[in-house]
């Protein structure tokens, strides 16, 4: 159980980095 | 301070910026696909890698591209490193029958090796087998170090390259910051090292019997000493070359069978900054400019030899507290004087001092002294260089990444002084630009704040403290400040092993790493994209001595308004009580 909460919040955070490529996409307004 | 520091300090800083140069353009060579010494043994398997992988290394990625590719290497790299702690319980180069690794703990060092911060809440040869020790923390050591160089490699290109969105091709950077660049200087220093007496071998444990009977608290008589050893070279060449950092052994490059000799001693603390120095030289050969290389290579060295200087000084100090007790202090053919606590005789206070402020300005960690034990004043300044964002040389790649943060910043701010479009290399610095590192700046610096915040507020933050009042502080800010900066160095009074802080310090690691490289990438894709602005007698001339100054002072502006107040609650105050 341990383990799935561990990787669920890597995987998560990870997730959520890819999503800071597009934020930072339209910060820099580069397409 | 005797001839002989002089000696000490001066050798090491001519040996360094004697291989800058040709180190430097070595690399340049690497990186932009051109023919070296290397390619007729190294070149047959790099191509097998990029045949088995099915990369084809001619296809370039954009900055998105690029980006995506990193997080998705790094994200395989902690699962790869996870699996392993945790099963690592298989009978499987593991001497000593080491058990898995907790969750917490796995998920901790995972990141951490992965990030290139190499941050220990464990004792390796209690914790660690031989095989998790080579195949993951020993091969992270290697590509998360590469990793870095790959992301400064495509800001370079941005810079360099106009009016297209192409850096280069990640797996390539790579691959090849990996095959000619780092394990040919790690095979070198791992030998040199054995030569000295670092251990390498797959051997278990070995039991001596002590020299001289020693009694435990229980009254049991002690004869004899179980002695860790292992893999030990191999790890310590690429920890100290990659600016990883991470120890084979528990007390890391303190330990006799990880850094035996005062020659390995200079090895390994010239290797800290081996590699982030070049860098700058790299730099400014791929933009076409060796002198804007140098120009950032002079703001570090400035920032590097004040750090130095004072933490040397403030070591050589005699204790007052053991003054007041009436213990000498003062260097004689018996001791080296100044504040040995925590310190190897072999190194003494200026040995210990070099390696304290070379480890903390490269994002390094690794240590030869306990820095808890360091004077006030030069824990301060420990914490100090990583909390400028580790820019002062900082981590392989990305210590100049970060400089070139504070560039662009220094450039805009001098533009607007002056009343001009803030230009670097022809290319403008526009709010876009700006935007982008500032994050690169200040994501490290809020993650250390609420950190810090958040364990000091909690009891279970406050808990794991060694020594209460300010130097308990100190231990805390200087764990976050360590994480946060992927330096992974620590106030060893902190016992940071428990959920709390494995998760805590994991997380400051992932966000001090990849949200402060996917704005560097972004960068490079916003200034490959625009045309190069010609020279002309408005452009602010980024590589005179007065340029070099304004950045000095920027780094240093921003890092004291950061952290003055929290450096105030811990090390000065510390300082103050020590006087008083």
């Amino acid at each position: 159980m341990q383990d799935l909460i561990f990787l669920a919040i890597a995987g998560a955070f990870f997730a959520l980095t890819l999503g800071i490529i597009e934020l930072c996409e339209r910060l820099t307004e580069v397409g | 301070m005797l001839p002989v520091h002089w000696l000490q300090l001066g050798l090491y800083l001519v040996l360094l910026l004697l291989t800058i140069k040709p180190l430097g353009a070595y690399m340049a060579r690497v990186y932009q696909g051109e023919s070296t010494a290397l390619d007729r043994i190294v070149g047959p398997l790099e191509r097998w890698l990029y045949r088995l992988a099915g990369i084809n290394p001619d296809k370039e990625m954009d900055w998105k591209t690029y980006a995506s590719a990193v997080l998705l290497f790094n994200l395989a790299g902690f699962l790869l490193a996870y699996v392993f702690q945790r099963s690592q319980s298989l009978p499987l180069l593991n001497p000593q029958h080491l058990g898995s690794v907790r969750p917490d703990l796995a998920f901790n060092t995972a990141i951490s090796f992965v990030t290139n911060t190499n941050w220990q809440s464990y004792a390796g040869e209690t914790t660690m087998s031989y095989l998790t020790q080579m195949l993951v923390l020993t091969v992270q050591n290697f590509v998360s170090a590469a990793t870095g160089m790959a992301v400064l490699m495509a800001l370079i290109r941005g810079l360099a390259r106009h009016t297209t969105k192409w850096l280069g091709n990640y797996w390539v950077d790579m691959v090849r910051g990996t095959l000619y660049i780092l394990v040919p200087l790690a095979l070198v220093v791992s030998l040199l090292l054995v030569s000295q007496g670092v251990v390498q071998t797959l051997g278990p444990a070995t039991t001596v019997k002590l020299v001289q009977t020693m009694t435990n608290g229980s009254g049991e008589v002690i004869n004899q000493q179980t002695l860790a050893l292992g893999p030990a070279a191999s790890q310590v060449a690429i920890k100290q070359l990659g600016t990883n950092g991470g120890g084979f052994f528990n007390a890391n490059s303190a330990h006799p069978f990880e850094n035996p000799t005062p020659l390995s001693n200079l090895i390994e603390s010239l290797s800290i900054l081996l590699i982030p120095a070049a860098l700058c030289y790299t730099f400014g050969r791929m933009v076409g400019d060796t002198r804007q290389g140098w120009a950032i290579l002079s703001a570090m060295l400035i920032l590097f030899v004040t750090a130095l200087s004072v933490t040397v000084w403030s070591e050589l100090q005699p204790n007052a507290a053991l003054v007041a007790e009436g213990v000498s202090q003062i260097a004689s053919p018996v001791q080296p004087g100044g504040n040995m606590e925590g310190k190897e005789v072999r190194f003494g206070p200026v040995g210990s001092a070099l390696w304290a402020t070379a480890t903390t300005a490269a994002s390094n960690g690794s240590v030869n002294a306990m820095h808890d034990s360091f004077m006030p004043l030069a824990g301060l300044i420990a914490m100090w260089q990583m909390q400028l964002g580790e820019v002062v040389f900082g981590g392989a790649g990305s210590g100049l990444y970060g400089m070139l943060a504070f560039v662009f910043v220094a450039v805009f701010v001098a533009g607007l002084m002056v009343g001009r479009t803030p230009e670097y290399l022809g290319k403008k610095i526009s709010a876009a630009q700006m935007k982008m590192a500032t994050l690169v700046i200040l994501i490290p610096s809020l993650t250390i704040l609420i950190g810090t915040g958040l364990a000091v507020a909690l009891p279970i933050g406050r808990a794991a403290v060694g020594n209460p009042g300010p130097h308990g502080f100190s231990e805390i800010l200087y764990a976050f400040t360590s994480a946060a900066n992927n330096n992974g160095s620590a106030f060893a009074g902190l016992s940071p092993n428990n959920v709390f802080y494995n998760t805590a310090l994991g997380l400051t690691m992932l966000l001090g790493r990849y949200w402060c490289m996917i704005p560097t990438l972004a960068l490079a894709g916003s200034f490959a994209h625009m045309k190069r602005i010609p020279t002309s007698s408005g452009t602010l001339p980024t590589h005179t001595p007065l340029f070099v100054g304004w950045l000095v002072a920027v780094v240093v502006i921003l890092g004291a308004l950061s952290f003055l107040p929290a450096l105030a609650l811990g090390p000065i105050v510390e300082h103050l009580m020590l006087l008083h």
